[in-house]
Order: C-alpha cells, then structure tokens, then sequence
C-alpha cells in the first residue's frame, strides 16, 4: 500500500511538473502583451513605447524564455506562484481566498448532488419501468441537458426577480455572517449539483440494476431474504463502486467547471480570477490557478483510488 | 352652505394630492442612506495615477480629487483650486483652497500639489500622465496656497490634463513614508475606503470633514464588480443592486421604462483602412467606402439605433467643438461611390480584389462589422471575415498588420487634440505611426490648433481638420457606441458628462442622494 502511494504521488509531482511547463509556454505564447495591460491600454489609451519597455523591464519579461522559465519553476519548488501584474498581490494570497469561495459552492454541491443522486438512483431502480423510475430519470435527463446559463438564470427569474425571495447574485463571507452567505450560496450551489446530481442518480440506477440480475443476488433472494435488506446491505454495496469512481471524476470537473456557474451568479472563486486573468495575460495569476485546479484535479482522483480500498476490500493495492 | 363650501375644499385637497403626490421633482436631497453600486471588474488598485480603465475611476474620483473638474456642461470648475489665471500663454497660476483635509487629517496645501505632479514624473511610477507632466517646463509654490505651472510651449489641451482621472492629488505625506498606494487610499475625496475583498465588496464611508459643505448625501457607497452583462442587470431588477455601469443596450428601452436610464456617447466605432494594402492604396476607394457604408444602419443593427451618427466624422453631438456644418457629410451614395471606384480604375466592385477585415471577437465591435462586410457584400465587394483576440487588434493599431480593421476608441477628454495622437505622421501612436500615415496640411494644423488658446479659432482650425480627413478617408468613419448607466428610481442627483465625457458621470457621487419615499 505504502509503495503503491509513493508511486502514484511521484506520478502526481510529473504530472504536476508536465502541467507546470506546457502551461509556461503556453501563456508566453498568448498573443498581448501585459505590459500594455498594466499600462492601462486598451481601446481608450495608449501608453508609450518608453513606458512599454520600462514595464516589461520592471515585469521580467524581457530576459530570456529560459531564464524565465527557471526562476518560475525555482519559485514553484519554494511555494511562489509570484505575484500578479496587474494589483502585485502574491498569487498565492489570492489564490487562498479564491479557493476558500469555490469550495463553498462544489462541496455543498457536491454532498448536495452525491446523496440526492444515489437515493434517486436506488428509488428508480427500485421501480424499474414504473412511473417513478420515467419521473426522476427524465428530471436527470433534464438536468444532465439543461445548460447551467440557462437553468441558473431560470432560478435568478423564478426565485430572486419573480418571489424575491433570495438575492439574485453575488458572495457574502461564510465565516462572517452565515445566514446572508446561505441567502446567496444556496441557488449557485442548486445550479452547480444539477449536472453531477444527474449524473449520479443515472450511475446508481444502471450499477444497481447490472448487480440485481447477478448470481448472488438471485442466491441471497433464495434464501429468502427481504428486498430491502438485499437492496441495502447487498446490492447497493457493490454497486456504489462505478459511482464513487463517478463522483470522485465529478468533483474533479467542478473545479474547473463552476466557470459558468461563477459566473451567473457572479462568485468570485478560482474560475471568475482565471478568466480575469486571462483577459488580463496576468502571466503568474494565470499559471497559479492552472496549476492549483490540475493539482485538485490528480489529487481528487487520487483519493478516489484509494477510497476503493475501504469500501471493497477485495480491491488491495499492491 | 356651509356643507358645499367643505365638499369643495375636500374635492379640491384630493386632486391636488393626486396631482402633486410628493413630487419628486421637488423634493430637497436627504442625507443618509446606502448605495450599492454593481460595477464592471474588479477595480484591481488604487493608484490614483495609474490608468485601470473606467471602472476604477468610481473607486479613485471618489476617494481623491483633481485640481480642476468638469461641471455638468463640460466645462471647467474649481475644485482643490478655487479659480486660476493665465500669465501669456504659458504660464497658469492655481489658487488652492483653503481648509481643505485629508481623510487623516493632514490640511492639504500646495506642497502636496507638488508632491503629486513629482510622483508622475517620477518614472517608476508608471503614471499614466508621466509624459504631460514630465514635458513641462516648471512647476513651483509660490505660497502655502498658490502654484504655478510653467508650460514649455502653449498648450490648449494642458487643463484636460488637470481634470483627467489619472491627475489626482496625494499628500506628500504619504508619499514621503512610502505609502503603497495600490492597496492603500488617502484622498480629500467625499467618501473613504472603509473595507473591501478583491471582487468582493468595496465599501466606502462617508468623509464628515469633506470640504464641500453638507455632502456628500449618502451613509455609505458599496461597489460590487459583476462581471457578466445579464448579471448586472438581474441585480439592478431584483433589487441586489441600486445603480450599474455598462447596461448592455438590449435591456435600454426595458430599464428606461421601468428604472431611470442614463443614456450617453463616449466610445466612437470606426474602421480602420491600411493605405499601404490594395485596394486602399488609392484615396478614391478609401472615399468610396465611406460612402457605401450606411451608418445609420449600422447603428440600428448593432445597437437597436442607440447612439449617435450626426457626428462628422469624429466629434461626438454636444460636445464644445462639434461641427454643425459636417452633419451628414457621410450619408451614403453609392452612385457616387461607384464614380470613385472607376476613377480608381475599376468598372465594377467586382473587380475590386477581395478585402481581408480584421474584427476583434467581442461583441461591440463584431455586432458592427457584421453589418458593414453585409452591407460591402451586398455592394458587390467581396470581404474576407478574419477574426483576431482582441490583444491581436490592439497590437495592430501599432504593427499596422492589416488591410481593413474594425476598431473602437474613446477620447481621454472632449478636446479634439485626440485626433493628433491617431492622425498626425509622428505623434499619431495610435494610427499613423501603425501605417506610416503622413499628410504635412493634417500635421501643421494639428501642431497649430494644439497652441492656439482662443476657442473660435482653434474650432475654425478642426474643421479644417475633420474636412480633410473626410477627403483622405483614413478611416471608415462610424457612429459614437452608446453607453449608459440604470439607477432604480430612489436615486436621485446623478448626472451626466457631456460631450463624451461619460467616464466622469461615476466620480461624483458626492451628489447623490436616495429618496426614501421612492418604493
């Protein structure tokens, strides 16, 4: 097990150094020029070509791509992302705050969608080919379809312009005032568990009903024990397997994922600082939020894969 | 009797309650009260000399002020002066006023004007006025309250620069104890930074010791960026939010209707004609197209018919030098265009090589240049789309990389000096320099009207100006974009800039004011 996890976190540290470099070339690569960014130009001024230079100068950007690109990866390995160019703020700070927010809306979205998700899954399995089963598999339909800009702004016109009764848009501080956070937190998080929640109850439904046409089943059935108990302790154990694997990918696609969501609802998390960034060529901004979603990303996956170990133990890492 | 005369006196008591119920036109301003404010982006810094684009200026024009303002007509007004005078024609004297705090108590006097205009010049600051400042010739105090300002040659242009939102005056208090001004604020300003989160919420305070007596109206002043349009809007409408910048004009006529719209022209849409690239090598055909294009329907199309066409070509309706005589001077012929097209030696547009056009992929400047390649098709030219990041179209304007480019621009301020840093052969760093445009009659007068101090002759002089770039076509010459601000109906005293000063209506918000009878 030990070996097992040494070799999949140095996989991780590759992997992490592989995104760290294509993604370096890459933003050099992006046609703009941030200095101009930092000077303010754009459709309505134009900064000189002294201050240009001066800017790039003060930004580093006019040594060599490999010098660059060494004193990055040097402060990857101390922990500096930098700072941005545009507000001099370090990377990291705002990379903290921004990741504090996203969290607050995937993690809720994610119990959200996760539990909901494998309840209607065994109910529709339950009831194959009956109502209920066409009822909530069309709602997953519906939901896995439906764009979230079109069933985020749905919500805002139902709940926030129409009843009124909960704020259209924007983020208060969870730790600061919790009951107002709930107020904007609750449609976003609504919105962001759709998908996955869709997603998730599809999953259960198919893996529940794969595992009640296996052998084991009809022998435990034989011994005349109750559906239920069948359902629960039997079939849903080995069912939940797919699911897991699901949900852990799920997660991982939220990370970058909630772009859209961050969006409609305007929460200021890591996909609203990326687009900024990007419009922005805020080069480290842009690295730093690449990299820290790739790292949750192998990082999700990676407690995915071991998580198996605890609920199958036929599954042992070697 | 008696019963007649109270039926009446009631009868009448109740039409005039219907009549004037509360007016709101006539209400006094009431102190207190919130505004909370949905902006753009995020407004990134602080740096009262550092250009962030216009949503920062909310955040900067109440926080600090400039020297001198512009009032309501766009025209000069004392602010952190009083009043000034001009000795010859280079020299201006700025009397400061007095009992005048910043937001810690430091009295403010003329060594912080001095301070300020050194901070600019000083390079590493990266200023966005560093040039102006560091091209002067003198700046001294004379008194505790008194400055002048020594201009190296006459500059009709140079009271622009002391009212633009990157010429905001700091203490030199803070600046001699290395205060970081990107992330810290010290103004004389209405209001003060009170707290704020990136992309979170900026709230700001009113300033009891604000030297305006009586303002400013409001408690408190919150700032939140809302990035996406639809947003913005939503939390206008839902009641999040009490007023927003950049309304996207699909909602003009809903918000106008039900919330109070504060329509006004402040960005120009044109297009830009490469005349070293075939066929725009030959002036005729760069004339041709400006007569092909329709503008009014290109303002229809791309923006609902919001905006302005009357222009001609390049000064916005209401502005001080607007060109009566020009209107219209650029509806469509097309007649007349195909008479220019064979004098340039093609007998049918067909003949005419195909034109690559270079659009920028957002939506104010795409929505345009669908119309006009429409409208060039339908003449019979043949246009081919090219679609660029808008950092490509950017970079453009000074690598000159293309035959025919849509663009957008904004004047810093309603001088039509604007146009020498687009069309004269050296200073033009936004044009000329991009395509080596040169044309000696543009330079002389451009360099004439720029020292010329009296108003009727430097007008005479940018009619000569905009008569000539009609005849070199440089350009497709388009319409002014429009642009506004929603307020729900409660907030009273916004006002707007004209004469394409929009970008200033947001800096005073020492005006406003939130009348509570307006549910």
């Amino acid at each position: 097990m030990s070996q097992y996890l040494l070799k999949r976190l140095g996989l991780t540290i590759i992997l992490l150094w592989l995104v760290a470099t294509i993604l370096f070339y890459f933003v050099h690569l992006l046609p703009g020029d941030p200095a101009m960014v930092v000077l303010g130009g754009g459709e309505q001024h134009q900064p000189t070509a002294e201050q240009l230079a001066r800017v790039r100068e003060q930004l580093g950007l006019e040594d060599p791509l490999m010098v660059q690109y060494s004193r990055y990866l040097g402060g990857l390995i101390r922990g500096d992302l930098g700072n941005s160019f545009v507000n001099q703020r370090p990377v990291t700070l705002d990379l903290r705050i921004r990741l504090t927010r996203s969290l607050q809306l995937i993690i809720p979205a994610m119990v959200l969608a996760s539990l909901l998700g494998i309840f209607l899954g065994i109910l529709a399995a339950g009831r194959r080919g009956k109502f209920s089963d066409f009822f909530f598999s069309g709602i997953a339909l519906t939901g896995f379809s439906v764009p979230v800009f079109v069933s985020g702004n749905i919500l805002v016109l139902i709940f926030a312009i129409n009843l009124r009764v909960l704020p259209s848009a924007g983020y208060a501080n969870l730790f600061e005032d919790p009951s107002r956070w709930l107020s904007y937190a609750i449609l976003p998080i609504v919105s962001l568990s759709l998908a996955p929640l869709a997603n998730v109850m599809r999953m259960t439904r198919t893996s529940m009903l794969e595992q009640f046409n296996q052998d084991y089943v009809r022998t435990v059935r034989a011994k005349g024990v109750s559906e239920r108990v069948i359902t629960y302790r039997h079939v849903l154990r080995n069912a939940l397997l797919p699911v897991i694997t699901l949900i852990g990918m799920q997660t991982g696609i939220l990370f970058a994922g909630s772009v859209i969501v961050e969006n409609v609802f305007n929460w200021p998390g890591l996909s609203t600082l990326l687009i900024r960034s990007i419009g922005s060529r805020d080069y480290p901004v842009i690295q730093g939020t690449v990299l820290l979603t790739s790292f949750l990303f192998i990082l999700v996956n990676l407690v995915t894969d071991l998580s198996y170990a605890f609920i199958n133990p036929k599954v042992r890492y070697k | 009797m008696k019963r007649n005369v109270l039926l009446t006196l009631t009868v009448l008591l109740l039409t005039a309650a219907l009549l004037f119920p509360a007016t709101q036109v006539f209400a006094e301003p009431q102190s207190g009260g919130t505004l909370r404010f949905g902006i753009l982006r995020d407004p990134e810094g602080f740096d009262p000399h550092i250009n962030y684009g216009t949503t920062s200026t909310a955040v900067q024009g109440n926080i600090y002020d400039t020297l001198i303002e512009y009032d309501e007509n766009g025209e000069f007004r004392g602010a952190l002066a009083t009043d000034w005078e001009m000795e010859g024609d280079q020299t201006y004297i700025f009397h400061l006023r007095e009992g005048v705090e910043f937001h810690d108590g430091t009295p403010f006097t003329s060594e912080d004007v001095i301070a300020t205009l050194d901070r600019i010049k000083d390079p590493e600051t990266n200023a966005a006025r560093h040039g102006r400042i560091a091209g002067l010739f003198n700046y001294e105090a004379i008194d505790d309250y008194t400055v002048r300002i020594v201009l190296r040659e006459p500059d009709a242009t140079f009271l622009h620069d002391l009212a633009s939102f990157t010429l905001y005056i700091v203490s030199a208090r803070d600046i001699e104890n290395g205060m970081n001004f990107n992330r810290e604020t010290n103004g004389t300003g209405a209001f003060m930074l009170e707290s704020w989160e990136p992309e979170g919420e900026y709230v700001f305070v009113r300033n009891p010791n604000y030297w305006q007596e009586g303002l400013p109206y409001l408690d408190r002043l919150i700032q939140i960026p809302f990035q996406d349009d639809q947003t913005r809007v939503n939390a206008l409408i839902s009641g999040e939010v009490d007023l927003i910048e950049y309304v996207p004009w699909q909602d003009f006529d809903y918000l106008d209707a039900e919330f109070s719209l504060f329509t006004h022209e402040s960005l120009y849409n044109g297009i830009r004609l490469n005349h070293n690239r075939e066929p725009f090598d030959q002036k005729e055909v760069r004339q041709a197209m400006n007569y092909i294009v329709d503008q009014q329907m290109a303002l229809d199309l791309a923006f609902g018919g919001h905006g302005d066409i009357k222009s001609g070509p390049l000064q916005p309706a209401g502005s001080l030098f607007y060109q009566d005589e020009l209107e219209g001077a650029l509806l469509p012929d097309h007649e007349k265009a195909m008479e220019l097209l064979a004098e340039a030696g093609y007998n049918s547009p067909a003949e005419v090589p195909p034109i690559e056009f270079t659009v920028a992929a957002i939506a104010v400047h795409s929505d345009t240049a669908e119309v006009v390649q429409e409208q060039l098709q339908a003449f019979g030219l043949r246009v081919n789309w090219r679609t660029v990041e808008v950092s490509t179209m950017i970079e453009n304007r000074t690598s000159g990389a293309y035959v025919m480019q849509q663009d957008g621009l904004s004047m810093a301020n309603p001088d039509p000096d604007y146009l020498r840093f687009l069309f004269h052969s050296r200073d033009g760093s936004n044009h000329s320099v991009g395509v080596n445009f040169e044309n000696e009659r543009l330079d002389e007068l451009f360099e004439e009207g720029l020292k010329t101090i009296d108003y009727d002759e430097r007008k005479a002089i940018y009619l000569e100006v905009e008569k000539l770039l009609i005849e070199e076509s440089p350009w497709i010459f388009l319409f002014w974009r429009p642009q506004a601000e929603a307020a729900h109906p409660k907030v009273q005293g916004y006002t707007t800039v004209p004469g394409g000063l929009g970008m200033y209506n947001l800096s005073r918000f020492n005006q406003i004011w939130i009348d509570d009878s307006v549910q």
